[in-house]
């Protein structure tokens, strides 16, 4: 049908299918794809765009039914080169972080500001409700608007910033973020390539089933189809590979062709589905809704086996089994910790307190979906897949050697802009290789991008332990040991790292922030008809310190104690590091207490059994809650980490170059994905080399770069892992620089002094001097060098650590729970952190906003629910896994400390995950010392309002 | 995940739509978003889709006499402008409810009626206990149809092909009304709500309705406890008394997300004392 409407002023016609929605017409046919999908079902609002200036859902409104509106998406908003206040103040205010959600947030305030030229705080949360953020949090966006409103009542003027003297501690604007908020920037779904074809993926509605028969011949009559891909047409294809195999225990996976490593599932299932993610067929088609229409034609013949979902259940004998070669369902048992002697202590101590927690099972749920792109050519046999991953050069290393068997150096990933990860992401999948295998089939590009409830089946999911604790200590609050035996539910297969997390990452955290003489980790690593796990931010150390931090609050009531003192006494002291925790760990630097003291202080703990009176004259039972934690950050040591079990190693990389022009150009081994390396790296070249900061690009996200191999971004790594060999390159350029010096200006080398940018012969300042690009050009025309020097002035740096680094901190949680209703309400959140030396303050309150954020909604809300009969997962869109929205979200107080790390020259340790481990525990903490006096002991997360409702009136 | 295909046509006179809704599996779209929520789920698989967009006399609000007629393609964001509400707290409390300024533009008072859902459910609540009608036409007639009379039994809608929902009709107000809800975490997303309106007399109760939303498939009047709350001052007591009553009724709550009925009922409870208290 025809189509006619305005598009930020311009005219637009076009034919449409009536089922089209406005979000498809705009990205397909008008090609604004700043407007973005993220659940397709009018929840998360990345896809707003004002119809005649009411800010709109556009994929719950046919594109039809917009005939003749006059539309504006977020490439309308910027007028004549100029930003418009609101993108400005987002930019500015650091709000964006991937960037994936600011464009629909963006739209949706501008609707907010034409109507309330003034809003407050709580104005700015009830309107964004439709509007998810992830991982960026909601605090800086409400700053933003704030400021936003303000320049539009002609208040302020935005200022621009002055040049810094120093780069270290200060926070320029974020770098590759003026694309994000203007809707340029593309991401995997944004993608196209010329005579490109179109993928959808048939995944199974059994978690465990025999397939009988698959027929897909009406589906292939269908329009558009090209080709129709089973199980048959990919007999070459390996299956995944397992690159986590711990050499101290014995490890059930399955088998793989290579001989080297073990293997995981296949790109398509043959006689049996273990989960509903399981792949059974694939359509590639002319246009998607072709590929969709079609795969709802294939036909497929199952006979539906019993499931098994639960953990501790999946061991027993009699229990429905997965795989031959994991009897019980175990894929690895092991201890860590001496178990024997952690039991004695129980044994002989004056209090034992247990506990069983379960950490429930989270999806990742990134706004963005997954998707990939793939072409093959030829005539080169060059293969090029763009995606949304973590791990690109991982990506390639395992698809052309482990799964494909093409040559590595035929395989080149490319990693587009990424919209969130929060760790889904960091994982090799077998959709990825399958439409590589396609597109090559085809000899046509191929893309496919996932849809919602697709995501919900097929990407990892995480967290989902079952942990029975015991701590004991004496009765005045000395904890003299703690044992965990635990299950964790790693889903139908062991996808490539996912044994690592509740391996060493949880086990040799369990003690937290505190010297606890004996502790054991008895873990069972299960099998079940779940979908597969993988770390998830905060990974393993949310479980450890979830469960260190409610053992110990339960502990402390048992004596009645008050909790905080009880931390005390039992913390790591200020003159005990480098520290032993007796599990593996060795912790860096510190003050925990220190921090412990300043969050008791800001939220005012001696006042609190005054709030809890003025409370409940509210008829609100207000609790407050404390959550100290230490992270294992900067992985890491790789022969440490090859101890583990990763078959990889774990330093960092950069090749920097300085170019005749004098431009600096650093290839990171970092993969950013909204945490800000682009420029926090920039920051470190800058202040290394004395230059200003925009000489500097900072390049990652292709394989094709100047750089053989990276490690990627994950577990809080980048910065001081990736981040430290950014420096170090630029200190060997400098040294390189200094050497070429002293040779034209015939002084000794230890007269050569570097400094703002230049080579100065310290005897002779106004002559022997010579910039870095002076310096550069010489040295690439190399027409007169010192004796075994090269020509070129360029270095490769590695660094890998000696330890990992340890961030530190406590947070403090208050509730109130309504005695009525049971509702719950956060009212205050202080957070006090140590991320040793900082670089940018303002990117690592981001990234800490998100983390809170996180954590809050594990806490109360987050859940992956299953059928029990079929195995199907129920939580498949953002209506049934719901997941924490602005106005759940009090204003978020942060307080940091600093304590460098000495396992880095930059003394820096890790953010990007470490500050979500202890928020759970501080709220849940906070709900069940709200719930005291009702002898509410312990409610498993999600605490919902029927949870404590239950708790308080069943007892 | 994919919607079938169908025809769609937007005229521009009512005669045409009469027409067109007359064939088998046509499907008004009164343009609002739950239409499109459901036919992605499958809910709905029209083969002609006939909008009203063009229709401009369906999108109004005024006042007729003693009533507020609402045309069917009016939004709820215009229906929040308009002054008239001030008179309907339950209505005014209920559209507050829905949060999402998606949701507020894009909803529509006829969208409630056709596609329903846990959105429309604070609305449908209050227009039930605010004691609304519908009036509904086809080419040849029309008819006023009370809205507990338009749901039938398993929550079949009275309403033939071939007729169209054309407007709602709410009553000049006899007493004080009310609407509470809770909703998960303040996102917008109901656990359940409540609608109260009462008459009083002398301090007495006299006339009551009371609508319960969110946990179930469709609202309804919860009659044994409008009954008991009959002839009794509005006393902590004799309301706690009354709302003994709720377990006589009989209700089928909706399943998902799975909250437990015990909770549930309370929370029901809760929610009434807090709306009755208020009037
Ligand atoms: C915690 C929780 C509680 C729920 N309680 C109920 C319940 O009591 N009764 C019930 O029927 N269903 C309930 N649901 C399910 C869910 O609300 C419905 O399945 C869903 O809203 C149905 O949407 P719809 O397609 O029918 O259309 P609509 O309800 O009309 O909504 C259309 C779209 O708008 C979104 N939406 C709805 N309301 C809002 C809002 N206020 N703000 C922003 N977006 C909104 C919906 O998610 C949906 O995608 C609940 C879900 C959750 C997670
Ligand atoms: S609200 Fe449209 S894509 Fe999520």
């Amino acid at each position: 049908m025809d189509l006619k409407v305005k598009i930020n002023g311009k005219e637009y016609a076009s034919d449409v299918e009536p089922r089209a929605l406005l979000v498809d017409f705009l990205r397909d046919s008008a090609h604004l794809t700043g407007t973005k999908v993220g659940c397709n079902s009018g929840n998360c609002g990345v896809c707003t765009v004002l119809v005649n200036g009411k800010a709109t859902k556009s994929c719950q409104l046919l594109a039809i039914e917009a005939e003749g509106s006059d539309i504006t998406t977020i490439e309308g908003l910027a007028q004549n080169g100029e930003l418009h206040p609101l993108q400005k103040a987002f930019w500015e205010n650091h709000a964006v972080q991937n960037g994936f959600s600011t464009p629909g947030t963006i739209m949706s305030a501008v609707e907010l500001l034409s109507q309330n030229p003034a809003p407050s705080d709580a104005d700015i949360k009830q309107w964004l409700q439709g509007n998810l953020s992830r991982e960026t949090g909601y605090q800086q966006v409400v700053e933003s608007i704030k400021a936003a409103a303000a320049e539009l009542r002609g208040e302020t003027s935005t200022n621009e910033q002055a040049p810094p003297t120093s780069y270290i501690g200060q926070s320029p604007k974020t770098r590759k973020t003026k694309e994000l908020i203007t809707g340029d920037a593309q991401f995997i779904a944004d993608m196209s390539l010329p005579n490109m074809l179109h993928a959808a993926i048939l995944q199974s509605p059994h978690g465990h089933a025999n397939i009988l028969s698959i027929d897909t011949s009406e589906a292939e009559a269908m329009p558009g189809v090209v080709r129709i891909f089973t199980w048959k047409d990919t007999q070459q294809v390996m299956p995944m590979p397992v690159i986590w195999i711990p050499p101290f225990t014995e490890s059930h996976f399955l088998p793989h062709p290579s001989g080297i490593v073990p293997g995981s599932h296949s790109v398509f299932a043959k006689d049996r589905v273990r989960f509903v993610g399981d792949q059974l067929a694939a359509v590639v088609a002319e246009t998607r809704q072709q590929a969709y229409d079609a795969l709802d034609k294939i036909k497929v013949e199952y006979e539906a086996l019993p499931v098994i979902l639960d953990a501790e259940e999946a061991v027993k004998d009699g229990a429905p089994q997965l795989h031959e070669t994991a009897p019980n369902n175990i894929m690895i048992h092991t201890v860590f910790g001496d178990k024997d002697a952690t039991q004695t202590a129980i044994d002989e101590s004056e209090v034992v307190v247990e506990q069983r927690i379960y950490n429930q099972r989270l999806m990742h749920n990134t706004l963005e979906v997954r998707g990939v792109l793939a072409q093959h050519d030829p005539a080169t046999n060059q293969h090029t897949i763009w995606t949304n991953t973590q791990i690109p050069y991982p990506h390639r290393l395992l698809i052309s050697l482990y799964v494909l068997g093409i040559p590595y150096n035929k395989l080149r990933v490319i990693v587009p802009y990424i919209g969130e990860s929060n760790g889904c992401k960091g994982n090799l999948y077998p959709d990825t290789p399958l439409v590589l295998w396609m597109a090559r089939e085809l000899g046509r590009p191929v893309k496919w991008v996932d849809t919602r409830a697709g995501f919900s089946r097929n990407t990892a999911q995480s967290r989902d332990q079952i942990q029975h604790i015991k701590i004991a200590g004496t009765k005045d609050g000395k904890i003299s040991a703690l044992s965990c035996k635990a299950y964790s539910n790693v889903g139908a297969y062991p996808v490539i790292n996912a044994p690592g997390q509740p391996l060493a990452l949880i086990g040799r955290s369990i003690t937290g922030a505190y010297a606890i003489p004996h502790a054991s980790y008895e873990i069972n690593v299960v099998y079940t008809n779940k979908v597969p796990t993988a770390p998830m931010r905060g990974s393993g150390r949310a479980e450890a310190i979830f469960l260190i931090e409610r053992a110990i609050e339960r502990f402390a009531r048992e004596i009645g104690k008050d909790s905080a003192e009880v931390r005390r006494i039992n913390m790591v002291k200020s003159d005990q590091f480098p520290f032993e925790n007796g599990l593996g760990w060795t912790y860096d630097s510190g003050n925990y207490e220190q921090n412990l003291d300043i969050a008791l202080e800001k939220a005012g703990y001696a006042n609190l059994s005054q709030m809890k009176a003025d409370a409940l004259q509210r008829n609100k039972l207000l609790g407050l809650g404390i959550g100290s934690y230490v992270a294992v950050a900067g992985v890491g040591n790789s022969a440490k980490m090859g101890g583990e079990g990763l078959m990889s190693g774990t330093w960092g990389s950069a090749y920097i170059h300085i170019a005749p022009s004098g431009e600096v150009a650093i290839t990171t081994g970092a993969q950013p994905h909204g945490q800000g390396q682009d420029t926090t790296f920039a920051q470190i070249a800058a202040q290394e080399l004395q230059i200003p900061m925009d000489y500097v690009t900072i390049q990652h996200s292709d394989t094709d770069l100047p750089l053989y191999y990276g490690q990627a971004s994950y577990g809080s790594r980048s910065l001081s892992v990736e981040g430290v060999t950014v420096q170090k390159a630029c200190q060997m350029v400098i040294q390189k620089a200094r050497e070429y010096a002293a040779y034209l200006f015939k002084m000794p080398l230890d007269l050569i002094e570097y400094k703002e940018g230049k080579v100065i012969g310290i005897p002779a300042p106004e002559q022997a001097v010579m910039t870095l690009q002076q310096v550069a050009l010489m040295l690439w025309f190399g027409w007169d060098l010192p004796e075994g020097m090269s020509p070129g002035l360029e270095a490769t740096a590695y660094f890998d650590p000696k330890n990992f680094n340890f961030p530190f901190g406590t947070h403090i949680a208050i509730v109130e729970v309504d005695k009525d209703t049971c509702a719950v309400e956060l009212v205050n959140y202080i957070a006090v952190d140590d991320f040793g030396v900082v670089i940018n303050p303002e990117v690592v309150r981001s990234q800490t906003h998100g983390n809170i954020l996180l954590g809050i909604s594990q806490a109360l809300s987050e859940e992956a629910r299953y059928s029990p009969e079929t195995g199907q997962v129920l939580t498949d869109d953002f209506d049934t896994y719901s997941i924490a929205r602005s106005s759940w979200i009090p204003h978020l107080e942060l307080h940091r400390t600093v304590t460098p790390s000495p396992s880095n020259p930059l003394g820096v340790k890790g953010v990007g995950d470490v500050s979500n481990p202890p928020v759970a525990p501080a709220v849940v903490n906070a709900i069940c010392d709200a719930l005291a006096d009702y002898g509410v002991k312990h409610i498993d997360m999600p605490v919902t309002p029927e949870k404590i409702w239950q708790a308080i009136y069943s007892t | 995940m994919t919607i079938n295909p169908f025809e769609y046509a937007a005229p521009s006179t009512l005669d045409e739509v009469f027409k067109l809704i007359q064939q088998n599996g046509s499907q008004v779209l009164v343009g609002d978003q739950a239409f499109v929520s459901q036919l992605k789920k499958g809910l709905l698989s029209p083969k002609a889709v006939i909008s009203l967009k063009n229709i401009p006399e369906l999108d109004k609000v005024v006042q007729e006499q003693n009533t507020l007629v609402i045309g069917t393609t009016t939004t709820y964001a215009d229906l929040i402008k308009n002054p008239a509400l001030g008179a309907y707290p339950a209505l005014g409390q209920a559209l507050a409810a829905i949060g999402d300024p998606h949701a507020i533009n894009n909803s529509t008072i006829g969208g409630a009626f056709y596609y329903g859902g846990a959105l429309h459910g604070h609305v449908l609540a209050a227009l039930m206990t605010l004691d609304a009608e519908l009036l509904i036409v086809d080419a040849t007639q029309e008819r006023i149809t009370p809205i507990t009379t338009f749901y039938q039994e398993g929550g079949v809608k009275n309403l033939a092909q071939g007729e169209l929902i054309r407007e709602v009709h709410i009553p000049a107000p006899t007493g004080a009304s009310s609407y509470e809800n809770m909703s998960f975490l303040g996102g917008g997303r109901t656990i359940c709500g409540v609608a109260v309106a009462l008459d009083k007399t002398d301090g007495l109760v006299s006339h009551a309705r009371v609508t319960l939303s969110g946990c179930i498939a469709i609202p309804v009047r919860l009659e044994e406890v409008e009954k008991a709350l009959l002839g009794a001052p509005v006393s902590s007591n004799d309301v706690e008394n009354a709302l003994e009553k709720l377990e006589a009724e009989a209700l089928t709550f909706q399943n998902e997300p799975a909250v437990h009925e015990a909770y549930l009922l309370h929370l029901i409870k809760v929610l009434l004392k807090k709306s009755i208290m208020k009037l």
